[in-house]
């Protein structure tokens, strides 16, 4: 099977947040900043409960933050 | 020499397929590690370690220091002297108490989280800190192969090993299993964006 890249738009979703932190979106959802830096970077995959505390976070839903590359 | 030489070839056989495996292992570990660009190392730097990293490190230090510590007291005085002289068996054995009770409150403080509600780890911290006892498996075995191996080509001859090895090797093994742990924390950490991925 080939290998999947998951990539996302959380940084672009921070700044329209009100330029939210990183910390503030690691507080917010409960993971360390580290996280939410390899997060955005493309270098992590979240668990399914990560990503839906990230959708709920910024009122979208999973697929529209996420998106699977193959 | 003969009868020596018999003996010799499936040891050094065996610890060449243990060396084989450890280096096929450091391999594959390097062969999976993360591969940042200088901008996401920066930014990744920039951001506060876990608090298992940082404890995982600690741990690490104190636990290589009482190693290091034990190691060079009976390298300098030999394991005869060691089981001979009652202040310098006193002297190791406060070292290694210490040095132990120092690294399992470490090691406490590290994982109590895992049992609070208010848990501070979050999911990569528990996929790091599962995989540990890989790491630390393979260093138990390392050690254990590096006594067995010495032992037999030291006393071969003499047909029996003194009983003081038995507590050394005791005592080697239970450390090396502690700082193993924290050491794969700290490499778990090194390899880190690679968990999780898809």
């Amino acid at each position: 099977m080939a290998k999947a890249e998951i990539q996302n738009s959380i940084r672009k979703l921070r700044f329209e947040h009100d330029e939210m932190t990183q910390q503030q979106l690691a507080d917010r959802v409960g993971c360390s900043r580290q996280t939410i830096v390899l997060l955005e970077q493309g270098r992590y995959a979240p668990s399914l409960a990560l990503a839906l505390r990230v959708a709920r976070t910024f009122e979208q839903s999973v697929d529209e933050i996420f998106q699977l590359q193959e | 020499m003969e009868a020596t030489a018999s003996w010799m070839v499936p040891m050094l056989g065996a610890v060449a397929v243990l060396g084989a495996i450890a280096l096929y292992s450091a391999y594959g570990v390097w062969g999976r590690r993360a591969r940042l660009t200088a901008e996401e190392r920066s930014e990744l730097a920039a951001a506060p370690m876990p608090k298992l990293q940082k404890r995982a490190l600690l741990s690490t230090a104190v636990g290589l220091i009482t190693l290091g510590a034990l190691s060079a007291i009976l390298t300098t005085y030999g394991a005869a002297e060691y089981w001979d002289n009652d202040d310098l068996r006193l002297t190791v054995v406060g070292i290694f108490i210490a040095g132990m009770a120092l690294h399992v409150g470490l090691l406490t403080a590290m994982v109590s989280p895992l049992w609070s509600e208010e848990s501070q780890f979050d999911e990569r911290d528990r996929q790091v800190l599962a995989q540990a006892p890989a790491v630390q498996t393979g260093l138990v075995l390392l050690t254990l192969a590096a006594w067995n191996t010495s032992l037999v080509t030291r006393f071969h001859d003499q047909g029996a090993v003194p009983t003081v090895y038995l507590y050394l090797i005791f005592g080697t093994v239970v450390l090396v299993s502690l700082i193993g742990h924290s050491v794969g924390i700290v490499v778990g950490y090194w390899m880190g964006p690679r968990f999780g991925e898809s």
